[in-house]
């Protein structure tokens, strides 16, 4: 009687350890591989630039250039200068930056994928537009 | 026999706390490591202090080196800054001719800026200062800003 009893707490045993690998397992690869570093980086760097572009006085034109790419991401300029990034294509989960914000002008909501990104400022107008 | 047995199942819930534990100490630090947060609250301040000076729709006056007093309110640098009342970040600002005849100051978030004028060097706290040479009517003047913002 003894063996089997045995045999299935180790089989337990077995079958926990199993559970809780693919839990950490999980955790880190959804953390590890979704690039959040990256997103992290892009989101505070953009925020930064178009912080920046809306200190201008009149018409201005910046072109932001990501050099090396590191995962495929959407970004989203919300009207109240908030950004938004995501993996392409996914609207959510998203990690957002909040810029500092010039009410004087004004901005359209726009979606576009991370890549060459160019910021104009025209008649007190922000326009965010992705460029080939 | 069967006393062997009951011993080895009562152990088992202090085995699956252990493995939960190790598990647990193994994501968090994961977490940490990999979630990591860029600080740029210094470069945030900054970027406010240059809009502060540079923007015509806050501070700057029409030519190079002048002030423009007239945006010199709350309302004004909320518009222009978008740092709302309530919000992480305060500004402190002090304009005061040379010949001290005028001196006007304005606080935003004041809760924000006090610590740092209490202690500049505040952990929770990330205070920018910066001092700037204005022309106002011809007569010059000293303009002092305070940027803060609370660490997340």
């Amino acid at each position: 009687m003894e063996e089997p009893y045995r045999m299935y707490i180790w089989l337990g045993y077995t079958g926990l350890a199993l559970a809780v690998f693919l839990l950490v397992w999980f955790i880190l690869f959804n953390i590890g591989s979704g690039e959040r570093v990256y997103e992290e980086y892009y989101i505070d760097d953009i925020g930064m630039v178009m912080s920046s572009v809306l200190s201008s006085n009149g018409d201005l034109v910046v072109d932001y250039n990501v050099s090396e790419k590191n995962g495929d991401f959407d970004l989203v300029f919300m009207d109240n200068c908030e950004i938004r990034i995501s993996k392409k294509g996914v609207t959510v989960p998203y990690l957002s930056y909040f810029c500092s914000d010039n009410k004087v002008i004004s901005q359209q909501e726009e979606r576009i994928n991370l890549g060459h990104i160019r910021f104009r400022i025209l008649g007190g107008n922000l326009i965010v537009e992705e460029i080939a | 026999m069967s006393f062997q047995l009951s011993k080895e199942v009562t152990k088992m819930p202090y085995y699956a706390l252990f493995v939960i534990f190790i598990a647990a100490i193994i994501v968090i630090g994961g977490k940490l490591y990999l979630d990591q947060d860029i600080a740029i609250g210094g470069i945030e301040n900054n970027l406010v202090i240059s809009r502060i000076i540079y923007s015509q729709e806050c501070l700057a006056g029409d030519k190079m080196g002048e002030i423009n007093l007239n945006h010199f309110n709350e309302n004004q640098l909320v518009q222009c800054t978008g740092i709302e009342s309530g919000g992480s970040h305060g500004i402190k600002l002090e304009f005061y001719h040379l010949d001290n005849t005028s001196r006007r100051g304005l606080e935003l978030n004041k809760e924000v800026i006090s610590p740092c004028l209490i202690d500049p060097d505040s952990n929770r706290h990330r205070c920018e200062y910066a001092r700037y040479y204005f022309m106002e009517n011809g007569e010059g003047g000293i303009l002092e800003i305070l940027v803060a913002n609370v660490h997340e």
